[in-house]
């Protein structure tokens, strides 16, 4: 205490004191401090909750259209990073800026400077690397800020598995703006960093952009939005980049671009002006649903990278895309398939979205609900765009929150519906405005059911609960109340991410011993309800065991979520997810060998109540399941899981310096 | 079948008299390694056999190379005794050609009348301006990117692979490698004293024979089907650009004449995307040291920013996050466009013939873009009772009774939907030009492609010809074919001859 004030006292005027410092100063009050914590205080009172910073909407691409040139430029709203440093290096991010093709190093911004605060920092220029320092800062930031307010808890990346304890927890993602001179940009699980290109444009249509013209991804909105949701997807699910099936891979890929997608409606001028355009129709082709133009006008595309609508038909014309109920049975490439995934949520929302504006359209229309010619009033156009901003916020939300409620292996659509389904019934139980019929709509008219439902009706379309009567209900209290005393700890708490992760690394720790210690007539509860194999007798082909004969498994991790409804209860929940994995041979009439193996996973998402200490989900992919393994087995065969890359370079998954997404976003 | 006979006594001599209406069509495929080399014997009453060979070559550093090439040459020589009606050369791949080069004196002393080469090829073609172009920009990167990796013992263990990619044409770091098989190319076109033809997909059929038709398939026209690659649904527009040059020193390699993606601007603008002012030496800041004074970090933030952050130093701790040499994946990415440049250049050929009108097809290496391409037109031929038809590629397919499967069986040159399961002939039979034990453990490659050699195997009911395998077991074909097909096929150390009746 006495030397904490003495330090203070030391240095009492301090212009930027970094705010580690300024929390520990606020305890003590001496009389001679006093006038020191005073000054502190109001200091804190002044603290901005946000750091405004320009970015260009969508790409500059846009800037130079007439048309869009004017909604282009916004400020984004970025959490204040008090210890924020040049780079920018913040909490979550540290933007190191090497370009290794020309060998060059570009100076870091500094977004404290006094003239970039007083000016929504750098404005947007693509002449000034700084600027693009500051963007891919801003909207990563913004994506950051997006999966923590839908998911209630801070976020971390991808643990490393190679190194000693000490330095597995990647307190920051890196970006590097200027990695590749290519078009492509990728998030690389090995380097735990963002890469982005830049390349000249070789586009078809030469009047709609400059040919050679040098194009930046990391200038792209939807570029460095998708790109931040890979890294914080695999900070969530780890075992979501393997291609244990088709939709895996494809449904990164989709995350991503929904994530993209519906930040287009967090910038309300470029909502209000493409509602103004459309008329309020968000059907037809618009910037809101399309996902980085410049880059796909670059590369030779008649438009957008990616649209969630439609695109160009062979003579050039916009044309909506018809859902096919067959798609989900014949497209394989992960981004095509990606695609149905996108299309069946924006179809969502876009039914969310007409039924809220439906009055509003009634209203302008004295009840014909036909609008006249012309444009519509000013006054519609800003209550249309707040309902599409909101609209797409829950949507975005919704979205977020499901991947809490995923199987930790193997995803397919059909689960992640039911994940989206569970999710929304748990925070909003009263679903007033049909959002989650939308989705079920949405996802049945392309052809995307879960395997093992028998129904399409929300109740059957809900994981499995577990009910009072069953045995594994006690069980897990013993597991509750270990978590409880953890989330206690942990959440509410606005502790440093390090700490928390170490927390979680412990109480993984601790259960596993729990768990592993049962006495065997739990262990046979435990088994049922989790898939898991445990017991010696239950050991699977190519399962290693413990000393104890007790089959390997891990407790991957164990995350609190606290989410509020919109009726005003909040919920506490842990999610924990445990795994286990069989070698086994890709072709079962052959020997194991290093080629001809791969691993089988299998396990569980446990979701606990924390206030009832109630096991509520388990949510299974068992070790055991034959159907799975012919399955898995069969597509690792099949020519989807191959690409010329593999044919030449063996699989690139399984290599050290693998980088799925790197060619997985590139046709080779 | 008057052909059985022949069949099952079937050696290295040609057959003894031109066969007969009714009799059958020789296919032979020669086994010298990893590569094709395939000669087509059509009976002509009352004449000589007509003779079309097409390809020859092995792949780079095959063991026994020049000799195996040698062997065949001689083989061909007396099997054709000396004269070659048509000779094909598919696409410009060692794969495909070295025979030519190592076996140049025994061509030479033969009779070749005509020699059948890709439109692409024509001296001057316009439109192949730009492939040409990019073709050498590549090259040219890719040679330099190969250079620099070798160099680096960090990097070495990698270089091989995208030597390995590169070795498809040639010797990758020959100081002639562009030219090597260019020569081979210029001497089919100039010194064999045949007449050269040049073909285009779609159009006129060429009545080769009476009772034979050839189709060509690709190489495509349009500059998108050759930038195909993949077979995706959705977005039927993706394709490469290739003016992606990662590898450190390219931007500084003078731009190919005619390269339109790639101009001197564009160059020396790629070369520094950003004014000087911006630029700090990486070289300067790897070699910054935490100062003795801590005053002195002021004097060069930026330097100590990178210093400190990057990860110069292997053992500091932040070195896995570099990424100095991400430019060898983008090399090896751009070894893969080259080479599937270069395969789906391939002349892919339908060949018709007899009266059941039968379908040999000659796939070449063609991958993904030829064989879309190949189903965007359609074909004019005569019946035989003089009338007009039209025929598609679709047709061809489905009257395909010999399928040579496309570049060695990897799993891409085998269009699914619109390629195999358009194959619905009682009798499709399949030759792989594959030496599965070379490409595997020698290469690490995934030839045959498991997948696609068990929709084969299904397909043919068990009539797949390999070239490392010969015919397969009794056993592995099914029952009601079994007999009719060992009575056509047969094999020696030297090829496998499958023969098609008419």
């Amino acid at each position: 205490m006495a030397r904490k004030s003495s330090r203070v006292r030391r240095s009492p005027v301090r212009r930027k004191p970094t705010v580690r410092k300024t929390r520990k100063q606020v305890v003590p009050v001496t009389a001679a401090g006093a006038a020191v914590a005073d000054t502190d205080d109001m200091r804190r009172s002044r603290k901005p909750p946000h750091r405004r910073l320009s970015a260009y909407a969508l790409d500059p691409g846009a800037s130079t259209a007439i048309d869009t040139a004017l909604i282009n430029e916004v400020v984004l709203r970025v959490r204040w990073e008090e210890d924020l440093t040049p780079g920018p290096v913040g909490e979550y991010l540290e933007v190191i800026d090497h370009d290794p093709a020309t060998g060059c190093f570009y100076p870091p911004v500094d977004l404290n400077d006094p003239y970039l605060l007083a000016q929504d920092g750098l404005p947007p220029s693509e002449g000034n690397p700084q600027f693009h320092q500051q963007m891919v800062y801003a909207v990563s930031m913004t994506t950051i800020a997006n999966f923590e307010r839908a998911l209630g808890r801070r976020v971390y990346w991808s643990s490393r598995t190679d190194v000693s304890d000490e330095d597995r927890f990647v307190e920051k993602l890196r970006i590097y703006p200027h990695a590749l001179r290519q078009a492509n940009a990728f998030y690389s699980p090995v380097k735990r960093a963002l890469l982005f290109g830049y390349f000249p444009a070789e586009p078809a249509d030469r009047a709609a952009q400059l040919p050679g013209g040098t194009v930046f991804s990391c200038l792209s909105h939807d570029i460095v939005a998708h790109e931040t949701t890979h890294a914080l997807i695999d900070g969530m699910h780890r075992r979501f980049i393997e291609a244990t099936h088709p939709d895996v891979l494809a449904f990164h890929e989709a995350i991503a671009d929904i994530v993209a997608l519906f930040q287009h409606f967090s910038f309300p001028e470029v909502v209000k002006h493409q509602i103004a355009r459309k008329r309020g129709d968000l059907e037809s082709q618009s910037l809101l649903g399309e996902l980085a133009q410049e880059f796909g006008r670059a590369t030779g595309r008649r438009g957008a990278l990616r649209s969630a609508l439609g695109g160009p038909d062979a003579n050039g014309e916009w044309r909506p895309k018809i859902p096919d109920p067959t798609d989900y049975d014949t497209v394989f490439e992960p981004h095509d398939r990606g695609a149905i995934l996108v299309a069946a949520v924006f179809d969502a929302f876009l039914s969310i979205y007409k039924a809220r504006v439906a009055d509003l359209f009634r209203l302008a229309t004295g009840g014909t609900g036909v609008l006249p010619a012309g444009a519509i009033h000013p006054d519609l156009v800003e209550r249309l765009a707040g309902e599409a901003a909101k609209s797409a916020q829950h949507v975005l939300t919704m979205c977020i929150r499901a991947l809490d409620y995923c199987p930790p292996v193997d995803l397919t659509f059909g689960e992640y519906l039911r994940a989206l389904i569970t999710a929304d019934l748990d925070v909003v139980p009263d679903d007033d405005r049909y959002y989650r019929l939308s989705f079920i709509e949405a996802f049945r008219r392309r052809g995307i059911y879960p395997r093992d439902v028998r129904s399409l009706s929300v109740d059957s379309l809900r994981w499995r609960q577990v009910s009072a009567q069953d045995a594994s209900r006690d069980h897990f209290e013993r597991i509750g109340q270990h978590l409880r005393e953890y989330v206690q700890q942990t959440i509410g708490v606005r502790r440093d991410r390090r700490t928390v992760w170490r927390r979680e690394r412990e109480i993984c720790e601790k259960l596993h011993g729990v768990i592993a210690r049962q006495p065997p007539h739990l262990m046979d509860v435990f088994e049922e309800t989790s898939g898991l194999a445990l017991r010696p007798e239950r050991i699977p082909a190519g399962m290693r065991t413990k000393e104890s004969g007790i089959g390997v498994f891990a407790v991957d991790s164990a995350r609190p979520a606290r989410r509020a409804g919109p009726s005003g209860d909040s919920i506490h929940q842990v999610i924990l997810t445990i795994t286990q994995r069989r070698k086994l041979p890709i072709d079962p009439a052959l020997p194991v060998s290093e080629e001809n193996s791969f691993w089988f996973r299998g396990g569980c998402t446990v979701i606990l109540d924390l206030d009832s200490l109630d096991l509520q989900y388990a949510i299974r992919k068992r070790i055991t399941s034959e159907n799975r393994l012919i399955r898995q087995r069969a597509f690792l065969q099949s020519s989807a899981g191959a690409s010329l890359r593999a044919t030449y370079f063996k699989d690139p998954l399984r290599e050290a310096h693998a980088e799925p997404f790197a060619f997985l976003h590139r046709p080779v | 079948m008057a052909a059985k006979t022949s069949v099952k006594k079937s050696t290295a001599s040609a057959p003894k008299t031109g066969a007969v209406a009714g009799a059958s069509v020789r296919a032979r495929m020669y086994r010298g390694g990893l590569g094709d080399c395939f000669l087509l014997t059509f009976p002509r009453p009352g004449a000589s056999p007509f003779h079309m060979l097409i390809d020859c070559g092995v792949f780079f550093q095959s063991p026994n190379e020049k000799q195996r090439m040698r062997d065949i040459a001689t083989d061909i020589k007396s099997a054709t005794k000396g004269t070659i009606d048509v000779l094909v050369g598919t696409h410009e791949h060692y794969d495909h050609l070295s025979g030519f080069k190592h076996a140049r004196d025994i061509f030479a002393s033969m009779s070749i009348k005509q020699v059948w080469l890709p439109w692409i090829d024509k001296p001057g073609e316009p439109r192949a301006a730009w492939l040409r172009a990019i073709e050498n920009k590549l090259k040219q990167g890719l040679q330099l990117a190969l250079q620099q990796a070798r160099k680096d013992p960090a990097l070495r263990a990698r270089a091989l692979g995208l030597e390995q990619v590169l070795q498809f044409g040639g010797n990758p770091l020959a100081a002639d490698y562009s030219e090597q098989l260019g020569e081979v190319k210029r001497w089919l076109r100039e010194d064999l004293g045949a007449t050269v033809q040049y073909l285009e997909p779609h159009g006129a059929a060429i009545e080769l024979l009476p009772g034979v038709r050839v189709y060509a398939l690709g190489p495509p026209i349009k500059e998108t089907f050759f930038r195909r690659m993949n077979d995706s649904k959705t977005a039927p527009e993706t394709y490469e650009a290739f003016s992606l040059f990662a590898v450190p020193g390219f931007a500084a390699l003078p731009p190919a004449p005619g390269d339109r993606a790639v101009t001197a601007t564009d160059v020396e603008g790629l070369t520094q995307p950003f004014e000087s002012r911006w630029h700090i030496d990486a070289a300067k800041a790897a070699a910054w040291r935490i100062p003795r004074r801590p005053d002195q970090i002021a004097k060069a933030p930026d330097l100590a920013f990178f210093g400190t952050r990057y990860g110069f130093k292997d053992d500091d701790g932040l070195a896995w996050r570099r990424i100095d040499n991400n430019w060898l994946a983008e090399a090896e990415a751009l070894a893969l466009q080259l080479d599937s440049l270069t395969n789906n250049s391939s002349l892919a050929l339908a060949i018709e013939v007899g009266a059941a009108r039968r379908v040999i097809l000659m796939a070449a290496d063609a991958q993904v873009g030829n064989w879309l391409s190949g189903h965007e037109g359609t074909w004019s031929a005569t019946s035989s009772a003089g009338a007009s038809i039209t025929v598609s590629a679709a047709d061809l397919l489905g009257r395909t009774v010999l399928y040579k499967v496309g570049h060695h069986g990897s799993h891409n040159a085998t269009l699914k939907q619109r390629g195999l399961e358009m194959m619905t002939s009682d009798e499709l039979v399949a030759m792989i030009p594959v030496n599965e034990d070379f490409a595997t453990n020698v290469k690490g490659w995934a030839m045959p492609y498991p997948g696609l050699l068990t929709a084969l195997t299904d397909r043919t009911k068990g009539r797949v010809i390999r070239l490392d395998a010969g015919l397969p077991a009794q056993a592995a074909v099914k029952a009601p074919v079994r007999k009719r097909f060992f009575e056509a096929a047969s094999e020696t150390a030297l090829y496998c001859d499958y023969m098609v009746p008419m």
